[in-house]
């Protein structure tokens, strides 16, 4: 069983992941980039991509972060001593996800 | 045994308090919660988060969810406050502990508010105990983490 990979990017201050199996095109979008998923999935709000990685240390939310921060992540990790907070493909979190349609 | 119940009292915090300041607020945090006190963390907000979540760090190579005291304990803090200290607490859940870090204005003493006067008071503090001349907001930094 090969680890799991994940695309992180950097959005709102933030730095995210996401398994990369679920990205399906990463474009223009707005002011920056939009990450879109497989499956009819939304489409995720970039402002650049920091790459894809592997054998990331994945930690479950602690209770802290779930009291105060209301949206959903399979987990949270460390990439260069950063945190990174994994998404669930299925429930994003709103201030992430891309509005309108992919530019031309 | 008596039959006749006593008022219950009102808890009282235990003895060895370290004292923070946020703003004009003191602030007290138990002293056996108090994993490290460190120059202040480099934070990454996150989007959608409520006010008191600062956001996310590393701290000894873990992801550390931040808090903002000031916003924590009530107190007025400026428009746009530096906190150059972080407070790293533990704070026990279902599961056992966890930690997390207070962005504060700086780390003062550790006193024993064990005799001060204090009134109870809700939400993630314990209370509030009469120090001197000054009223101190005693967290409880357990209910940060679920309460158990």
């Amino acid at each position: 069983m090969s680890p799991a990979s994940y695309l992180l990017f950097h959005s709102g201050g933030g730095l995210w992941g996401i398994e990369s199996g679920r990205v399906a095109r990463i474009g223009p979008g707005g002011s920056a980039l939009r990450v879109e998923l497989a499956a009819g999935a939304m489409a995720l709000a970039a402002d650049r991509v920091e790459g894809v990685v592997e054998g990331l240390a994945v930690r479950p939310l602690s209770t802290a972060l779930r009291t105060f921060w209301p949206e959903e992540g399979i987990g949270v990790a460390l990439h260069a001593g950063r945190p990174v907070i994994l998404l669930d493909p299925l429930h994003l979190p709103l201030p992430l996800v891309a509005s309108g349609g992919p530019d031309a | 045994m008596d039959a006749q119940q006593s008022p219950e009292p009102l808890p009282r915090p235990s003895a060895g308090h370290l004292l923070v300041r946020v703003g004009e607020q003191i602030c007290a945090v138990p002293v056996a919660a108090v994993r490290r006190v460190v120059r202040a963390l480099t934070v990454h907000p996150l989007p959608g988060a409520r006010a008191e979540l600062a956001g996310l760090a590393e701290f000894a190579g873990e992801p550390l969810p931040v808090l903002d005291l000031g916003r924590l304990i009530g107190a007025p803090i400026g428009p746009h406050p530096l906190f150059p200290v972080t407070v790293v607490v533990w704070s026990r859940t279902a599961d056992g502990r966890e930690a997390i870090g207070l962005a504060a204005d700086e780390a003062l003493e550790v006193v024993d508010l064990s005799a001060s006067s204090w009134l109870p008071a809700a939400g993630f503090l314990i209370g509030e105990a009469l120090f001197g001349d000054q009223v101190v907001r005693v967290l409880d930094p357990d209910q940060l983490g679920g309460g158990s």
